[in-house]
């Protein structure tokens, strides 16, 4: 029930945030495809993600609360339970056990490679996550870019970054040399799209690499230094063509 | 008694009236009807305000205008822990400055789109939320990598100052001048964290968060 | 001729057949040329020396001339041929009354989601917690909704919900009982007895501009009995309360209202909502909704 006509998600895994931002009871904001979701964590450490719309009025679960075992809605305070996503509870009518229908929309949502993944198809079996790193691994800062996905990827593909396709074409995996300021080399950096929506990408990064103290720190500063400037250059080049009408 | 010139639901009159709920103070809010009588134009209150903008505090005499430079004379004046602006310390006093500055470009930004689609303020308002987005890279990205480091606030370690503060009002109502928060996740932790700061109080169109777990 | 008909893209014959508020009186500038939009269309209003106000489809030099008529203090103009007038509130010409514009606020949401939270009781405790509601007293017990004989308008009865009180008086809240009343698919009234003669009533009414249908200007007319407050404090509160109401309704998904009673989900409380909309769908507004 999501007010307007089902839409069909590919049978996919999306990174959308980090492990360590899904925090106690915060609601992430995210969103694939042009779906927008809610993503949140109980105090058992269980991540949700849910369509961000209460099945009641349509207003947003993100500008809601998360009590740690529900998520409230603002307008009226429905409550709907972790996992299940079920109503549990009515504030105006508080005697009254909610029906079994009522229920937030949930999506498939794992953990793995230090990122929340979701999976928005509800259809059985869910494929698989592409197998990128091993057990050691430091998650960047991730990249908000004003532009599709597709100029993003036809960016980098000239940037003769190495595009190694990890599964059907909307989640690509990009090896990119990266300078390391330790090794005055560059270092071997992966590269996750997230598809926002026609208009938008998150680009997440990976390394092979688990770093700790300054050394991490400096790697997430020279890494995001290097990824704001490349989100610079692709969001320059889409305005340009823009004004050009192309 | 501490005066102050106030209009509801100006987020610069919130940013005065949070370090008074901080800072315990006991306060008399003289209304000032912003909209529709444009009260803040009339004689009477351009006597005060010259500039004829609120929020004003007038605190036995003294009469300060400008929410940034109120927040400064109240924190130094009435913090008896030294923590809002921690006048020891140059440093935190020029980062904090540094942030004060910041607010003032979050008022001609996005203060201004939600002065606009709210009260048909006339502006280049495609301007302003492009600014405004600008804006928040910047902090988004300033607040993530305080986070790394174990810092909750956008100054200090270990405590907010005036400058988060100065900064949150016009950040947590930017939706309403069409600036989603979407795309800026540590700035939506942040705001979190600034609700959970005792003493918080409310303006229309600002929601409480959810306690942490005990 | 042509020219101007093509600045009207709305489509839909109920609404622009419709009286709109289009500003209120005393917020023109006299003599100056105000630009307005209604149904997507570009208007400009003027308000002449000797109280008039005048209406055109596009410039006030080449466009069209719209009828333009003052009620309750607002300038009302329609893009179309109404049927009916507009329609009446006989509170307002009572002797004593406070009446008044508290605000015209932009807000970007359609104008029957706007409608629907002004019918909404359960929502008190939540978005205006200490003001209209406060938990647990959040239960909303059955009222009356129908629908007038001719089919025109909507009236809600025996709206009941718990009221507390300010911090300084009484320590217990009460209970508080409104009737509502949809008279046009963009308006809406609520009727809250007097505390001091309860025979008598307040009047609030949120009555709705269409910019385009995602995105409305709320007039919001108040015809009070009060003898105490200042009208800037009568205007004050007013716009706190649909200050709050804002986020919440510029949050929601989709902008624009279902008119299918099973997209969404309804509770027992939620009965002016469901007869709103099967009202709505019965007159075919389609401005601003998404048919069933």
């Amino acid at each position: 029930m999501s007010g307007e006509r089902p839409v069909q998600f590919p049978n996919r895994w999306f990174p959308v945030a980090r492990i360590e931002e899904v925090v106690a009871r915060h609601i992430v904001q995210a969103q694939v495809l042009g779906q927008e979701i809610a993503i949140w964590r109980d105090d058992t450490g269980f991540a949700n993600a849910w369509e961000n719309r209460c099945p009641h009025r349509g207003v947003r679960l993100s500008i809601g609360l998360n009590t740690g075992h529900e998520l409230r809605c603002q307008y009226h305070g429905w409550r709907y339970s972790s996992r299940s996503g079920q109503c549990s509870f009515i504030p105006a009518q508080p005697d009254r056990k909610p029906a079994n229908a009522i229920r937030a929309t949930t999506y498939g949502c794992t953990e793995q490679y230090g990122f929340v993944w979701v999976n928005l198809s509800n259809t059985q079996p869910t494929a698989p996550l592409p197998s990128l790193v091993g057990d050691s691994f430091t998650t960047l800062r991730s990249t908000h870019v004003d532009a599709p996905l597709s100029r993003v990827k036809a960016f980098l593909e000239r940037r003769r970054a190495s595009v190694t396709d990890g599964g059907p074409p909307d989640l690509v995996e990009i090896d990119v040399p990266m300078r390391d300021p330790a090794e005055n080399g560059t270092m071997r950096t992966t590269l996750l799209m997230q598809p926002m929506s026609d208009t938008q990408t998150v680009i997440h990064g990976i390394v092979a690499k688990a770093l700790v103290g300054n050394d991490r720190l400096a790697l997430l500063r020279s890494h995001d230094a290097y990824l704001t400037r490349l989100r610079d250059e692709i969001e320059n080049l889409a305005r340009r063509d823009d004004t050009h009408g192309r | 008694m501490l005066k102050l010139y106030d209009y509801e639901l100006s987020g610069n009159c919130y940013k005065v009236r949070l370090l008074i709920e901080f800072l315990g103070l006991a306060v008399e809010r003289i209304p000032v009807e912003f909209y529709p009588a444009q009260e803040h134009k009339t004689a009477w209150f351009l006597a005060i305000n010259p500039l004829g903008q609120l929020p004003v505090i007038d605190d036995d005499g003294l009469i300060l205008r400008d929410a940034q430079a109120i927040l400064v004379y109240l924190a130094s004046k009435y913090d008896d822990l030294g923590r809002w602006y921690p006048r020891d310390s140059a440093e935190l006093l020029g980062d904090i400055q540094m942030w004060l500055s910041f607010a003032a470009d979050l008022n001609g930004t996005v203060a201004l789109a939600r002065l606009h689609d709210s009260f048909f303020h006339d502006c280049d308002v495609a301007h302003c939320r492009a600014a405004a987005h600008r804006l928040f890279r910047l902090i988004d990205q300033h607040l993530w990598f305080a986070e790394q480091i174990g810092q909750d606030w956008l100054c200090s370690p270990t405590h907010p100052t005036i400058a988060d503060i100065a900064c949150f009002p016009y950040i947590m109502l930017s939706e309403e001048g069409g600036v989603s928060r979407l795309p800026y996740p540590a700035i939506r932790r942040w705001t979190d964290r600034v609700k959970r700061i005792p003493r918080f109080t409310l303006m229309p169109g600002i929601f409480f968060a959810s306690a942490l777990p005990a | 001729m042509q020219e101007q008909c093509s600045l009207i893209t709305c489509e839909d014959p109920t609404a622009l057949n419709a009286w709109y508020v289009v500003a209120a009186v005393c917020e023109l500038p006299i003599g100056l040329e105000r630009p307005a939009r209604l149904l997507d269309a570009p208007l400009t209003l003027r308000r002449e020396r000797g109280g008039t106000v005048q209406a055109w489809l596009g410039s006030s030099a080449e466009g069209l001339s719209l009828p333009c008529r003052q009620k309750f203090g607002y300038a009302w103009t329609s893009l179309g041929v109404p049927a009916q007038d507009i329609f009446d509130i006989p509170q307002y010409d009572e002797p004593h009354r406070r009446n008044m514009n508290a605000a015209s606020v932009g807000v970007n949401v359609s104008g029957p989601r706007a409608i629907e939270n002004f019918l909404d009781l359960a929502h008190f405790a939540f978005v205006h917690t200490n003001y209209l509601g406060v938990e647990p007293h959040t239960e909303i017990k059955p009222y009356q909704v129908n629908i007038s004989e001719g089919g025109e308008e909507i009236l809600a009865t025996q709206c009941r919900a718990y009221q507390p009180v300010a911090a300084l008086s009484a320590k217990q809240g009460y209970e508080v009982e409104y009737v509502y009343r949809v008279p046009h698919p963009y308006c809406a009234l609520l009727y809250k007895a007097v505390a001091t003669d309860p025979t008598r009533q307040d009047v609030i009414g949120l009555l709705l501009q269409p910019i385009t249908e995602d995105r409305v200007v709320a007039h919001m007319l108040l015809s009070l009995l009060d003898d105490t407050n200042s009208d800037a404090a009568l205007r004050g509160y007013q716009q706190l309360i649909f200050s709050q109401d804002k986020p919440i309704l510029e949050n929601q998904l989709p902008k624009r209202l279902p008119l299918n009673l099973r997209t969404e989900v309804s509770a027992r409380a939620d009965a002016s909502s469901s007869t709103y909309r099967r009202w709505l769908n019965d007159h075919r507004v389609r401005y601003g909704t998404i048919p069933p």
